[in-house]
């Protein structure tokens, strides 16, 4: 498993836009943490809801964890497998779409394989770039996200996408997200508060250049917590995908979680 | 002493019981007609927002894989042929694009809780079913279910 925290970010964070992860390969910086003000994301609503005391933290997470209630355990019944965002710049996508599919899954809705290509696509103007998560949020919500069998997981440019891409997305929307910033010194109780309550969490950190998801909260060591993380560079990334990211360099630095999708069709 | 001994006999033999009250007349025992099992539509609605006020044991439930498990086997399947009818949505969804069933069992989560905004459960299996709070552990979940799905 891989754990970063204070004592070695430096190994896992990139230089001049290119982050070399652990098996080598070079990973293109895509993500910029935040632009808009707090409060002011259009499409986002404020995170105002009651906090999980920290003192029930570490009980809530082993009660949650025994009753396979986590959302790596839901993932993993639902067949959702880890993204690998190859050598694109769309971590940001790649994050919020993998949210998108874990609030439909905790919905119940049909299980889709979104593609991180048709938010990433628009939001860059069919350009690999790196974009703020904001922007991917609002594109979800006013657009959705396409259905890997419309549009590639991968595919940034228009050529690729199929007929019917557009419709297609508008069955996968957010209709509802919270904004978590700023960083302070809440910051990591709001979102170890969404992932106890099963939702997930698109994160955005600054010495990283990098945009994942957040999905569980455990206590490492008597009362020290890390957040379990779904990263976007394949199943070979860590355990399956996923890595602890410790408090501290864990906090993030811009933070969204989707509490309601479109009820869509079957 | 035996003379005394024999004397409250005599006494207490003497002495009529008072009568009291009538006893309550016993309700009829309604005839329950008993439940046959049938492939289910599940509906949880619930506020996201206070979510995190709940025990931690409703929280579980909520998101428990054996209730999820238990509906992937015993719900009926949407139109895609797979997907149960097991939903967990907001209170203020737009559910209008949800099938017929989906639609009913919110409805009546809506109408029933009558504002409250607690984690409301809805079970139909066709003929009969539950609509209430949410219950506070997987245990009692599953055993509504099993009531109306079978076991």
């Amino acid at each position: 498993m891989i754990i970063i925290d204070e004592s070695n970010w430096r190994d896992h964070a990139g230089e001049n836009g290119v982050i070399i992860d652990p098996s080598g390969q070079r990973r293109k910086a895509g993500c910029f943490a935040r632009r808009t003000p707090v409060g002011a994301v259009k499409c986002a609503a404020p995170a105002n809801y009651p906090l999980i005391p920290r003192n029930e933290w570490a009980s809530r997470s082993r009660d949650i964890k025994a009753a396979r209630a986590d959302t790596r355990s839901l993932l993993k019944a639902k067949g959702i497998p880890a993204f690998d965002q190859e050598q694109t710049s769309t971590c940001h996508a790649q994050s919020a779409a993998l949210a998108v599919m874990v609030n439909r899954a905790r919905q119940g809705e049909a299980t889709v394989i979104l593609s991180p290509g048709s938010i990433a696509g628009p939001v860059t103007g069919y350009r690999d770039e790196g974009a703020y998560i904001e922007d991917d949020l609002q594109q979800i919500v006013d657009h959705g996200a396409a259905s890997i069998d419309f549009v590639p997981t991968n595919q940034i440019s228009r050529r690729g996408w199929k007929a019917g891409a557009e419709e297609n997305a508008l069955l996968h929307r957010v209709t509802g997200w919270y904004d978590m910033g700023p960083r302070d010194s809440e910051m990591f109780a709001r979102c170890a508060t969404r992932v106890l309550l099963g939702d997930p969490v698109c994160v955005a950190y600054n010495w990283w250049s990098h945009a994942v998801t957040l999905t569980f909260l455990v206590e490492i060591a008597p009362g020290v917590f890390a957040f379990e993380f779904r990263n976007s560079w394949g199943a070979s990334y860590g355990d399956d995908g996923y890595g602890l990211l410790v408090e501290g360099k864990g906090t993030p630095d811009a933070a969204y979680s989707p509490f309601q999708s479109t009820a869509s069709m079957m | 002493m035996k003379w005394l001994y024999i004397a409250l006999v005599l006494i207490a033999g003497c002495v009529r019981p008072v009568p009291g009250p009538a006893p309550p007349p016993v309700p009829p025992v309604p005839i329950v007609e008993p439940i046959t099992p049938a492939p289910l539509t599940v509906v949880v609605v619930k506020d996201n927002a206070s979510l995190g006020q709940l025990p931690s044991s409703q929280v579980a439930a909520l998101m428990s894989e054996n209730i999820r498990g238990y509906c992937q086997t015993h719900c009926k399947f949407g139109s895609d042929g797979k997907t149960p009818e097991y939903r967990s949505y907001q209170w203020a969804t737009d559910v209008s694009l949800q099938s017929e069933g989906v639609r009913a069992a919110f409805k009546t989560a809506v109408d029933d809780a009558k504002g409250s905004r607690v984690p409301w459960l809805v079970v139909n299996n066709g003929k009969t079913g539950f609509s209430g709070p949410y219950p506070a552990t997987e245990a009692e979940v599953l055993t509504i279910l099993q009531r109306y799905g079978g076991a």
